[in-house]
């Protein structure tokens, strides 16, 4: 069975959507990826079970889960439009360059305006090299790498199980070398949700990645965080450039 | 000096530096030239350079003055912002799709400095700024140069370099330095100095 095969297996069928999500269907891929969403938001709050694939599904799953990261050096640019903890809202720019293999992330956030606000490197432990007030907090530099890590990076290589959810979406499940669970819900068209658990089984942090472009990168971003202070991020792709292996970029 | 004044001062520094237009080679110069302008519009485009970036990231917008104090600083492109300073407050909007809101007031704690510095430009005192020594600079081409007074400040920003164009009353670039690698080139077109400016455009944006 080829990997598209598998796929069509896992795309959830229409009859089984109410009707009014029938007729959304009609509407944009935008819309659709909204759609998948809401659904995955709604599946549960805490760790779900995940029924086992069918019989030589495993490591397709697996290549389907691991295929949304990132396998080469590249160079993403978001608008970013962050939701903050009393519902307010502000706006910047952020530019990450990445290499998987390596693990390397660099990080920089600016204002509308250009000004850089903070700019961080992190390879097995982050190395600020810029940060105004309020982004100069050790905190605020590891929780953001962890964001970045979470969205882009294969949550660890410890995987538990591959499988579908009980809301028929196929999905793998990591643990992270901190002992969290790392969930990634798939679907063919509309996108994926990456929802990483506290050691409590809820959810801590949640991507939602949507409205894929040709080469299937999401151009829309949707980043919550749910422990004390919560906020969500709202990241619109701008620019994406892959990089050679070796960029000095990234050295 | 706190974080949010710096992110503040930025805008209100390309607002400020607009209204040089006209000036030559004294600072008494300048504000003559000044106490002239009670309107300008320009359209502006906005080269961010970094040693991460392989080519620079790229905005586009229009800049409006109305004398006494009325600035309206807006991205059209890519991200949909405007930034108001009108009769005391400063206010930003954001349009992510669905219309104009506004930004987290949190981020401008510091408008009455800000307002206190545009203030001085307006009448031409840059080399009264309580925040940057200026600099008149006629070689190798002219150019005002101001550097920050404070050391939190200079750690941000090390110059910004203010250059006229050839025609009369036009400035041609601003380039704020926050070090050798990292810079940000706002370059300006289509000025129009002393043309009516509807009131609309310092009104809350729909």
């Amino acid at each position: 069975m080829s990997r598209s095969e598998a796929k069509k297996i896992f795309e959830r069928p229409r009859s089984h959507f109410p009707k009014v999500l029938i007729h959304l269907l009609l509407k944009p891929a935008a819309a659709l990826g909204l759609i998948f969403i809401a659904f995955v938001m709604t599946a549960c709050s805490s760790l779900p079970e995940i029924k086992p694939p069918g019989p030589g599904l495993q490591p397709i799953l697996l290549e389907w889960c691991q295929s949304i990261f990132p396998d080469a050096p590249h160079q993403f640019v978001h608008a970013i439009e962050a939701r903050l903890p009393d519902d307010s809202r502000a706006t910047a720019m952020g530019i990450v360059t990445l290499d998987p293999a390596r693990g390397i992330i660099h990080c920089v956030i600016m204002t509308i305006e250009g000004f850089v606000l903070f700019d961080a490197r992190y390879q097995q432990a982050v190395t600020v090299n810029r940060a105004v007030y309020p982004f100069d907090s050790p905190e605020f530099a590891e929780s953001m790498m962890a964001d970045i890590r979470l969205v882009f990076f294969p949550p660890g290589k410890a995987l538990v199980t591959t499988g579908v959810l009980d809301k028929g979406f196929p999905g793998c499940r990591w643990q992270t070398a901190d002992g969290l669970a790392v969930d990634v819900l798939l679907n063919q068209r509309l996108g994926w949700v990456i929802r990483q658990y506290d050691t409590s089984d809820h959810i801590s942090r949640q991507v939602r990645a949507y409205a894929l472009n040709p080469e299937g990168i999401p151009e829309k971003i949707e980043l919550s965080h749910y422990k004390f202070p919560s906020y969500t991020l709202k990241m619109t792709l701008l620019q994406v450039e892959r990089l050679p292996q070796g960029d000095g970029r990234l050295n | 000096m706190r974080g949010n004044r710096n992110i503040l001062i930025i805008p209100a520094i390309l607002a400020g530096c607009l209204l040089l237009v006209g000036w030559t080679d004294s600072w008494e110069q300048v504000r003559r030239e000044a106490a002239h302008i009670q309107s300008i519009h320009a359209q502006f485009t906005q080269k961010k350079q970094m040693a991460i970036l392989s080519k620079p990231l790229l905005s586009q917008g229009q800049f409006f003055f109305q004398a006494p104090a009325s600035v309206r600083w807006e991205y059209t492109a890519p991200v949909k912002s405007i930034l108001l300073m009108h009769q005391g407050s400063m206010k930003r909007y954001i349009n992510a799709g669905g219309g104009f809101t506004e930004e987290a007031e949190g981020r401008l704690p510091a408008m009455e400095m800000v307002m206190q510095e545009i203030s001085a430009w307006l009448r031409g005192q840059f080399d009264e700024s309580r925040y940057f020594t200026a600099t008149l600079v006629s070689k190798p081409f002219p150019r005002i140069i101001l550097t920050p007074k404070e050391k939190s400040f200079a750690r941000l920003i090390k110059r910004i370099e203010l250059t006229p164009s050839p025609q009369p009353g036009v400035l041609k670039a601003i380039l704020i330095v926050e070090d050798e690698k990292t810079t940000t080139l706002f370059e300006f077109r289509a000025v129009q100095v002393n043309q009516p400016i509807p009131a609309s455009v310092f009104q809350v944006p729909q």
